[in-house]
Formats: C-alpha cells, structure tokens, sequence
C-alpha cells in the first residue's frame, strides 16, 4: 500500500472527497482487493482503539466507585472503628499497668504478690511468694479499724537477708491483708494474705534492697515504718 | 447450565436504566447485591489465582459496555447474566491451567461470547507499546475525548498540537503504521482479528 493510497483513505473518512475522486475512490474499494482490506483494517482499527479506550475509561470509572464505596464504609463507621480502636488501647493499657504492678517487685525476683494457701501458713507461719494473676488485685479484703501495728514501727532497721516478722493486734477472727510499700513513691510491693488472729507473720527471705518501707493491714487509717540497711 | 442468582423484573429495569446515565448507585448497588454471590463463586474455583474483587469489577465492567452498546438483550436476568460473564471469566483461567474438559469449553462458548474483550485487552497490550506521542495523536485523529464524533479532521488536530495539517497527517500515518506492525506480528490479534 503507497502513501497516496493511505492519503485517499483518510481523505474519504475525513469526508474530503468530492465529485470523480469519491467515485473514482469507491469503485476502487469495490475492485482493489489491497485497497479493500486496508480500509477495512482501518476502520477496524479505529473501532478496537476507541472501545479499548471505553473499556478503559468503563473499568476506571467502576474501580474509582468501589474505592470510594470501600472508603465510604470506613467514614460511615468511623465512630464505631474508633470506638473499638479506643476500647482495645484502654484494655492494652490497664493490662500492661496491672502487669506491670505485679512485676514490681524487689530485687525483680518475679511477683511477690503472694496469695498464700491457708495450710501452708498455719504450719510454718510464713510467705511462700508466688506469681499471682491481676486479677485477683480486686480481690482485697477491707476490714477497717480495731487493729493495731507493733512491729516493725518507727523505722525500725533490718539487714537485707534478715527475716521480718510483723506483728499487730486484732480482737477480730478474720482474713485481711498486709501491705507493704517503698516510702519514697507509695508503690506497692507485697500484698500478703494474713488472718488477723494470727497477730504476726514472718517473712523468711524478704529480698528487700536498702530503702525506707511502709506496712499496713488493709485499709486502716494509718501506718508503720521499717528501713533495710547493708550491715 | 442453570445459575440461581435473581434479580426482579424492577430491580433489572432500574439497572439498565442507572448504568445507561452512568449511575454511580446503580454500580453500588450492584455491588451491594452481587458482590458477595459472586465472590463464593471465585472462591470455589481451586485451580485459579483471581482475585474476587477483580473478576467483579471485569465481569461489571464487560456487562456495562454491553447494555450500552445493546448486546445485553435482557433474556436472562441481569443478576444471571453477570454471574455468567464473571464465572466465563474464572473458566476461562482455569482452562488456562489446561484442567477444563473440552465438553465445558463449549458450554462456556454457548453461554457468552467474549472474543471482543479478548480483541480489546490485547489492543490496550499493543496500544502501551506505542510511546506517548503516537498514543496522543493516534487518540486525537480516532476521536478519543470528543463528545459526538469518532474523527478528528487533521486541520484540528494542527491546531492543537500547534503544527501543520500535512505534518499531522504525517505523524498520524507513521504512529498508525506502527500500531499495525504491532498487530501484525501478535499471532494472538491475528487469529482475533479474522
């Protein structure tokens, strides 16, 4: 096929041909079976052009809706997302404190939170510490007054591996529990499951560093001090 | 080969209707509908890698152009037959994968014929080996952008490129001897094209 050829082509389709040469030219495409085919080819070629160029445009346009339509989704329930996203950060948070506290322990020999078996006690009048869950962190016993402390008291000095035994008085029959804290930030380092009855408890291998502590039986209304030192 | 997907006779009329304006509801709503039905049915495909998303939104967009252009007669429901042209789809992966018998083939042939979609991918393949300029004024002269015609004469196409009719005329005849050559040596056109 020559250049003139292709130049009558798109002529023709342009509408450009007149009077002999339109003539001339359709009976050619009637006859010239080279000409014929490259017409034919022509037009073809367009047709595919532009309905690949539609279907282009088509698949975009439906693409850009099911995005939309999936960033919709997360607008619409935003709230509801953030309020899971918050819920979830909240409930992250209060585990990680509550881990946290049951970590704190001294020397960071694991939990000290002891939560003693009632046998054990009662034969050996002493703590064996155990980890415990953060659960049972909201399970304290509140007995109020009618208890007083008597040893340790006013700073009273132990060595670091020396046993502590705290004593107190109670007319009341009933379990409660001993805490003990750094007196410097009020955290909580034991919590020990005593029976008031009792009036003492002895803690065996404290594994307390050198500091100043507080101890109290559960939520009277004030407390003791006791300090370990290196001797 | 009986498909379980319905759509009410209003339903259907309204999908016409809305993809006919260009309705953007009317493609959410189809999503709304379809999606979900559809999306099992690639998923129960074991041997293929489509995505559901993608067979859907080729599957739409293949059922769109031919409401449009009325090859979509309204025999079957339009929930049917999008069903059809998404599972054609996935059928025709897995016979990729050379696991189809041939009794399935047929059935595939009877139910939609989509050799114009095979015609078009191709001609985009082809199209993106053109460089930018062929591509411009290829779209230009095949009226891609105007509203009622699919020619633009060569005096226009000079005047927006800032150029003369004759070299327009030139440039237009080398890019589209280009895009044929391209055609001609793709065995896969060829057999399409016949």
């Amino acid at each position: 096929m020559n250049d003139k050829d292709i130049k009558l082509i798109e002529d023709y389709i342009d509408g450009g041909l007149q009077g002999e040469e339109l003539l001339s030219f359709e009976k050619r495409l009637k006859t010239d079976k080279s000409l014929s085919k490259e017409y034919k080819q022509r037009i073809k070629y367009a047709e595919l052009w532009i309905d690949a160029a539609d279907y282009s445009k088509t698949k975009a346009g439906i693409t850009e809706i099911f995005h939309k339509n999936e960033v919709s989704f997360f607008q619409a329930n935003r709230y509801l997302i953030f309020s899971i996203a918050a819920s979830l950060i909240i409930l992250v948070g209060v585990y990680f404190l509550l881990v946290q506290d049951n970590n704190g322990n001294i020397n960071g020999v694991g939990n000290q939170f002891a939560d003693v078996q009632d046998s054990i006690r009662e034969k050996e009048k002493t703590i064996v510490f155990q980890y415990d869950e953060p659960v049972k962190l909201a399970v304290m016993d509140s007995v109020g007054s009618k208890i007083q402390l008597l040893f340790p008291i006013n700073g009273e000095a132990f060595s670091e591996s020396e046993p502590i035994t705290f004593k107190w008085k109670s007319d009341l029959n009933l379990n409660d529990t001993l805490f003990i804290c750094k007196e410097s930030d009020r955290k909580i380092l034991l919590r020990l499951r005593i029976n008031l009855a009792d009036t003492n408890y002895t803690i065996k291998y404290p594994q307390f560093t050198q500091g100043k502590y507080l101890w109290y039986i559960s939520d009277i209304a004030y407390y003791e001090k006791f300090s370990v030192i290196n001797r | 080969m009986k498909l379980t997907v319905q759509t009410n006779k209003s339903d259907q009329d309204k999908i016409v209707e809305g993809i006919l304006k260009n309705d953007p509801q009317t493609i959410k709503f189809i999503y709304r509908e379809h999606f979900g039905k559809i999306s099992s049915m690639v998923n129960n495909f074991r041997y293929i890698s489509l995505e559901p998303q993608d067979v859907f939104q080729e599957g739409l967009t293949r059922a769109v152009i031919n409401i449009r252009n009325g090859t979509f007669k309204g025999d079957s429901s339009f929930s049917t037959y999008l069903y059809g042209i998404c599972r054609n789809l996935c059928l025709k992966e897995y016979n990729r994968s050379k696991l189809l018998t041939t009794n399935e083939i047929g059935d595939i042939k009877e139910e939609i014929e989509d050799d114009y979609f095979d015609s078009i991918q191709l001609m985009l393949k082809l199209k993106d080996k053109l460089d930018d300029s062929c591509k411009k004024i290829i779209n230009l002269r095949f009226g891609i952008g105007n509203d009622n015609s699919n020619i633009t004469r060569f005096e226009t196409i000079a005047a927006k490129l800032n150029i003369s009719a004759d070299n327009a005329r030139q440039r237009f005849g080398r890019c589209f001897a280009k895009l044929k050559k391209l055609v001609v040596d793709n065995p896969m056109f060829n057999q399409l094209m016949d």
